[in-house]
């Protein structure tokens, strides 16, 4: 299956440049917008990577912070690409960027542990690692108890982490809360 | 391997789980055990043979089922044992990861802000070991050594539900965390001392975890009631 490739930036021709590099170097399946409200649910599940400017991630954070991992914010600053989101500075020579874009589409295979989750499991998982208890949760998210105990046997079978503390820390590590 | 008895040699029990080293070194057993029998060794360091190889059994293989064999050691000898194995966390092995974390942080990128909230799970996961250790030396194993002379077999066992066993779940978490979502950079050598430490006590803590559990646990509750 090809990496799944969301731009979201307002300028076209910067979208234009971004597309081709990511066509010249891999098979990815590109989706362009000018914001993520446009971005329907189903293309959310099955994006790989978010490509942004600072100000679009600035401004739609609750949107992308649970995606920190697999965002890309495009800066006019050099900086180090390996952060959480990832920064890459549109001022940098030709071969460093390509070089970059390279290493990300090479590496998206380190965030299926996350994508395994559905969009459901990460909203319960952001609200236990919050502290709340499985009743808030249920009433929070307008479901049983039961269909909250359900998404937590799940997230622990999947990300093999079951206490309160270490599904808080894996929250924080991947961005769906904050510290 | 075979269950422990007697007859078996100290350096085949070593050499079929080098990991028991740690529980000999509880009973003043060290390398070098030389041709030594558990009955020999026994004689020698003037140990209980029965309650020696329960012990090793019990650490040894999952599956093995001491409750039968406990119920009739005092409940001085486990508290003895227990505590011996409370200073071994709390000397060597708690130390040991925590020095191995701390060249990790030191030596890995500084952008790996993970390691750091791995570490500060870890601070957790010592604390709740340290209050149970004191709470352990300080309350429960004086007030059951007030009747000493009391054996586990002179008194019914009533079953009790078993601790929560919190502190072997976020054991497990954080030995996942390395195992399954580690990122970033970091120095490989030492990331596989922490977790090859993490497992050594993971495995030590969920075997001690069955004796204070199913047998000292129901059995201060016994005692208490009397």
């Amino acid at each position: 299956m090809s990496t799944q490739v969301t731009i979201i930036l307002p300028n076209v021709l910067e979208t234009i440049g971004l597309r081709h590099v990511l066509e010249e170097l891999s098979t990815v399946s590109i989706n362009c917008l000018t914001e993520p409200s446009s971005l329907l649910t189903d293309a959310v599940d099955k994006t790989d990577w978010y490509i942004t400017n600072e100000s679009i991630f600035l401004s739609h954070l609750a949107f992308f912070l649970p995606y920190k991992d697999k965002t890309v914010v495009l800066t006019q600053q050099p900086t180090q690409f390996g952060t959480t989101p990832r920064l890459l500075c549109v001022n940098d020579a030709e071969e460093a960027i390509i070089s970059s874009i390279g290493r990300l589409l090479n590496s998206h295979e380190e965030t299926h542990s996350q994508s395994k989750l559905t969009q459901r499991e990460i909203a319960v998982l952001k609200l236990v690692a919050s502290g709340l208890t499985n009743k808030m949760i249920a009433d929070n998210l307008n479901i049983s108890i039961n269909t909250v105990l359900t998404h937590r046997k799940n997230i622990t079978a999947k990300l093999g982490i079951k206490s309160v503390s270490g599904l808080s820390v894996y929250a924080i590590m991947n961005g769906i809360i904050t510290a | 391997m075979l269950l422990v008895n007697k007859e078996t040699k100290l350096s085949d029990i070593v050499i079929g789980d080098p990991t028991i080293v740690t529980v000999l070194n509880r009973f003043g057993i060290y390398l070098g055990v030389g041709d030594h029998t558990v009955k020999s060794v026994c004689a020698l360091k003037g140990l209980d043979p029965d309650f020696f190889i329960t012990i090793l059994n019990t650490y040894l293989f999952p599956d093995f089922f001491p409750e039968k064999i406990m119920e009739s050691f005092k409940a001085s000898i486990i508290i003895d044992y227990l505590n011996k194995t409370n200073d071994y966390y709390e000397q060597f092995q708690i130390p040991n990861i925590e020095r191995h974390f701390s060249f990790l942080l030191q030596k890995s990128n500084s952008v790996n802000s993970n390691l750091t909230l791995m570490m500060k799970f870890f601070v957790e996961v010592k604390s709740e070991l340290l209050a149970r250790i004191a709470h352990d030396r300080n309350r429960w194993f004086p007030e059951v050594l007030k009747l000493k002379e009391v054996s586990a077999h002179s008194c019914p066992i009533p079953q009790i539900p078993e601790d929560s066993n919190s502190i072997e779940d976020k054991i497990d978490d954080l030995i996942n965390m390395f195992v399954i979502h580690l990122k970033g950079d970091y120095d490989i050598n030492l990331c596989q001392g922490v977790l090859v430490a993490l497992f050594s006590l993971k495995k030590d803590i969920t075997q001690n975890n069955r004796i204070r559990n199913r047998i000292l646990k129901p059995l201060s509750e016994v005692l208490s009631r009397q």
